[in-house]
């Protein structure tokens, strides 16, 4: 049974210029206690399609009536379907929690960050406020903060930028969530912080049994965290399956050409290979498969310029925006 | 020969807020650096945040005060002494050396057309004499770097990320600089974006002379353009050396935390980087 | 899904700012309604001496007609219709029947054609001698909004108001914001000390309460200074007193801007103060600066308004809304003129626009603001 399924979600943005398509027929699914990473660059869309698990996105998004967001649970809830605000609060921060790329800007900077943690507790749970410092002050000390009683009262600017990480997480995981969302969480890291914030969330999702929506453009740290991972360009998944799989064998020609882009340490005097052209504006969405003005692998005149290629399986559980014929 | 670039023994102190009586405490951003940046080289400067990395790349462009020690650049037919010029050899400097930005969405201002941008320190500096001839020269660097040239009246807002820089690139190169310090540039854009930066980096290297040198924190992008790596951890150079012999053999025990924390490809293996 | 053609990527692309915040104004139709009619009631105050058909002083009066009631042109009535619109002559008679007072009778046989373009009153616009009015009767007056207790005609009068509201308001709103700009741009541009001592300064002349201080100011006025002496003081005094607001947006927003990427990118290719003020941080508020100007407008004219109702403002011959109402307190037009009030309808009319345009720009300047989207 999974946790949250996502069927052909498409979101559009009203524009100045028009109708802007941000995400387009994207289905996926997350199982319990999996890591789900969501790659992308930018304009891939991957923070509208988390920001929607929480109806976070702005008051100009347009919903395709087709797409569902449904989580599983005592209820399932259609995530979509829920109008009022208050509907949506046992959901934000309760059932799902979201940490971001900035925790400067997620924790308010005139309360303590105790008061913070404590006032999201009362919200979702029946603890008192003795209940809820104490398990903030625990939930401090098990993401790493030293001396947490004297942390819990003092304000964001005084932890560093990894702490206040730390700090989100525990926020973040104090509620037991059942699915975290991590936006871009350690993209503003220093890389040796980065390093153990991922070794701290891998091990507190086998402690907490929960599952995580990763959201990166980042394809290393995508292999040391994620369990499947889903290869997202312009609003379109392109390829989606066990990270293992993805990573070692690539079957659509983006994921290949992003790797081939990474810098090979082993090799100093590889030349660097970019993904010819430039991610096209949002005005100019490529018709057929949106990546084929890009893919130096294509022949003109295919198929791919003029038709939608489906998510096709190319091996057990992994799938890639390819025609049959292509996928064997 | 003599380095492009030589800077001896540099401190760069800031204070840290105000203070009423005596001088306010400092904070030395950079301390005691030296370092030689050979002409015709590409040289790496890494580190992570509160490395002093940046401070160094501005004070060299005197960007940032000069605390103690000295910068000189010479080129065999211009000297300067960066912390002792006049106006006028300031002006002759800023020909000489420029910065690329790291934000290529705050680096362009975005009232002006993209030909405007690149034209700008021609003008300032009267480097031209006519409308037709700065024309010619920003068609060229935007040729060189691989800018639409049917853009070039265009507004900044009209571009993605990728292009923005090249059109940083451009305005940086207008003027015809010999040395060019690129802090961070590429750690705003996409992966498939930054090799493309880096391509035409190395390209224009070769096309113009230039000395370079690349700021940057991400260890894996400085390993494929630089020849020359120097490590910054609190203001202080820890190691330097050629790019490969510190890749495969780091001495300090900061660089050698730095390169195993680059996570790796294969998530069987946790770094990318394995030593015997 | 709406396709964007080709032509209007390329417009987008090669768009400056102000063009775009042109497009999004237009996008709001509140906002150009309120241009609409903003420009409108511009225009009919600039050709004031044309649209009205007499002088709105007592070189216009009409004896015959005082606390006359408005004279609404009719097209037909029981005798047949015509083409040309008409009113009723007046007549005004006093006879023992009335008790010797003046009584004005509607002399319904009596009918006078509105003709357009007409020879009237001279007057002078912009030093060239005049004599064109948009409308008039050929016989007699028409006063489409009525008179006053001296039978000056309440429609030009209206017009003449609302022109030299207009040039009030553009007089304080130019000597504020070239205030604002300079002592603002200063402290703005250069910080430290230097922007320590002019806010204070700011700040000081700030805490000030505007309407005493214009009461103060206006009280001093000698009653011998003639009415244009007195025109251009009272705009001096609405600009002294309104620059400290714009002054404050002025300094922020430099502050802000000059520590921006793209303005270093300048300095470092050599460019000196100047040319970093000209080319880059001017331009950067021009459109905060519009948005200010307009709304500070209304402010303007309000306070004028306000200043020339209690007295201490602008005085006759000078029309001004405040002037038109000063006659209005008595309980006998109260009762019985209610078309005194008529010029109030396009004073709301016109600050309203005033409003809605500035809102308008303002949305259109600031997309990401908190209105709307």
């Amino acid at each position: 049974m999974t946790l949250l399924d996502v069927d052909n979600l498409t979101i559009r943005f009203k524009t100045d210029e028009g109708l802007i398509t941000a995400v387009e027929d994207v289905s996926f699914h997350i199982a319990p206690g999996e890591v789900l990473g969501l790659v992308g660059e930018s304009g891939s869309g991957k923070s509208v399609t988390a920001k929607a698990l929480m109806q976070l996105n702005g008051r100009n998004t347009v919903y395709d009536p087709a797409s569902r967001i449904t989580l599983h649970g005592d209820r399932d809830i259609d995530v979509l379907g829920l109008r009022r605000e208050r509907d949506m609060t046992p959901i934000r921060g309760g059932e799902i929690s979201m940490i971001f790329q900035e925790p400067m800007a997620s924790f308010a900077p005139a309360l303590t960050v105790g008061a913070q943690m404590v006032e999201q507790l009362r919200i979702h749970t029946d603890l008192s406020k003795k209940a809820a410092r104490d398990l903030s002050i625990e939930m401090l000390d098990r993401v790493g903060i030293t001396e947490p009683q004297r942390r819990i009262d003092q304000y964001v600017f005084e932890y560093s930028g990894g702490m206040r990480q730390r700090a989100m997480i525990a926020m973040a995981l104090s509620t037991r969530p059942r699915l975290l969302i991590a936006d871009e969480p350690t993209t503003a890291l220093d890389v040796t912080i980065q390093r153990q914030v991922l070794d701290l969330m891998r091990d507190l999702t086998a402690e907490f049994g929960m599952s995580i929506l990763f959201i990166t453009h980042d394809l290393g740290v995508i292999a040391q965290i994620a369990d499947r991972v889903a290869v997202l360009y312009l609003g379109r998944i392109m390829e989606m399956g066990p990270v293992r799989d993805v990573l070692r064998t690539p079957a659509h020609a983006y994921t290949r050409g992003l790797l081939n882009a990474l810098p090979d340490l082993d090799n100093l005097d590889a030349p660097l290979t970019p993904i010819p052209g430039d991610i096209p504006s949002p005005l100019e969405r490529p018709s057929g498969c949106v990546f084929h003005p890009r893919n130096p692998e294509l022949a003109p005149g295919s198929r791919y310029e003029r038709d939608v290629p489906p998510l096709t399986e190319v091996r057990p559980g992994h799938v890639a925006a390819l025609f049959p014929e292509d996928a064997a | 020969m003599t380095p492009l670039v030589r800077i001896e023994d540099l401190t760069v102190a800031f204070p840290l807020g105000r203070s009423l009586l005596g001088t306010p405490p400092m904070l030395k951003a950079v301390k005691n650096v030296t370092l030689d940046i050979p002409k015709g080289s590409f040289v790496g400067l890494v580190g992570e945040s509160g490395s002093g990395k940046t401070t160094l790349g501005r004070a060299i462009l005197r960007a940032a005060p000069i605390s103690a020690g000295r910068i000189t650049y010479d080129d065999g037919t211009n000297h300067f002494d960066i912390g002792q010029m006049t106006a006028k050899a300031e002006r002759a400097f800023r020909a000489e050396a420029q910065l690329i930005f790291q934000d290529p969405y705050a680096a362009l201002s975005p009232r002006m057309t993209v030909r405007d941008i690149i034209a700008e320190p021609l003008e300032v500096l009267g480097l031209t004499h006519s409308r037709a001839e700065t024309d010619a020269r920003v068609r060229d660097i935007a040729a060189k770097c691989r800018i639409n040239l049917e853009h070039l009246r265009r507004y900044p807002h009209a571009f993605s990320g990728g292009q923005r820089q090249r059109i940083s690139i451009a305005r940086t190169l207008a003027a015809g600089p010999k040395f060019v310090v690129a802090d961070e540039c590429v750690a705003a854009l996409d992966v498939s974006i930054q090799a493309d930066i880096l391509n035409l980096l190395k390209q224009l290297q070769r096309d113009l002379d230039l000395t370079f040198l690349f700021i940057s924190h991400d260890l894996s992008v400085v390993a494929h353009v630089c020849d020359y790596l120097a490590v910054m951890y609190l203001g202080e150079i820890v190691e330097e050396g050629p790019t490969r012999a510190i890749f495969a053999n780091p001495q300090h025990d900061y660089t050698r935390t730095l390169l195993a924390a680059i996570p790796s490809l294969d998530p069987d293996q946790r770094s990318r980087v394995v030593r015997n | 899904m709406t396709e964007i053609s080709q032509s209007a990527k390329e417009a987008y692309f090669t768009a400056s700012q102000g063009q775009l915040i042109w497009a999004r104004f237009r996008k709001q139709t509140g906002a150009m309604v309120a241009a609409i009619i903003l420009g409108i009631l511009i225009l009919m105050g600039l050709f004031a001496d044309f649209v009205a058909p007499y002088d709105p002083n007592l070189a216009g009066a009409n004896q015959d007609y005082t606390n006359g009631a408005p004279q609404i042109p009719r097209f037909c009535d029981d005798a047949g219709c015509s083409a040309r619109p008409f009113i009723y002559g007046v007549k005004r008679e006093r006879s023992l029947a009335t008790n010797f007072r003046w009584v004005t009778t509607v002399d319904t046989e009596d009918r006078r054609y509105v003709q357009f373009l007409v020879r009237g009153d001279r007057y002078q616009w912009f030093g060239v001698t005049l004599d064109r009015h948009l409308f008039g009767v050929d016989e007699g007056k028409i006063h489409l909004f009525g008179t006053d207790d001296l039978g000056k005609d309440i429609f030009s009068r209206t017009f003449h108001a609302i022109r030299t509201s207009l040039a009030v308001g553009t007089l304080g709103v130019v000597i504020s914001f070239v205030m604002a700009l300079t002592i603002g741009g200063i402290a703005g541009f250069y910080g430290g000390w230097i922007d320590g001592v002019l806010q204070m300064i700011t700040d000081a002349i700030r805490t000030v309460p505007a309407i005493p201080l214009f009461m103060a100011l206006a009280a001093f006025i000698p009653d011998t200074w003639t009415a244009e002496m007195r025109f251009f003081f009272i705009s001096i005094i609405l600009g002294l007193v309104g620059w400290p607001t714009l002054a404050r947006r002025v300094r922020t927003h430099l502050l802000v801007e000059r520590n921006q990427d793209y303005v270093l990118a300048a300095k470092l290719s050599g460019a000196g103060s100047g040319h970093i003020i000209r080319r880059h941080l001017l331009p950067s508020f021009t459109s905060y600066i519009i948005v200010d100007l307009v709304i500070s407008f209304p402010y303007m004219v309000l306070s004028e308004t306000a200043l020339s109702f209690i007295g201490l403002g602008l005085k006759d011959p000078v029309t001004s809304l405040g002037v038109l109402l000063q006659n209005t307190t008595q309980a006998d037009v109260l009762l019985n003129y209610q078309w005194y009030f008529i010029p109030v309808l396009f004073f709301v009319a016109l600050v309203m626009a005033f409003v809605f345009v500035g809102d308008g720009l303002r949305d259109a300047a600031d997309p990401y603001g908190e209105h709307g989207k």
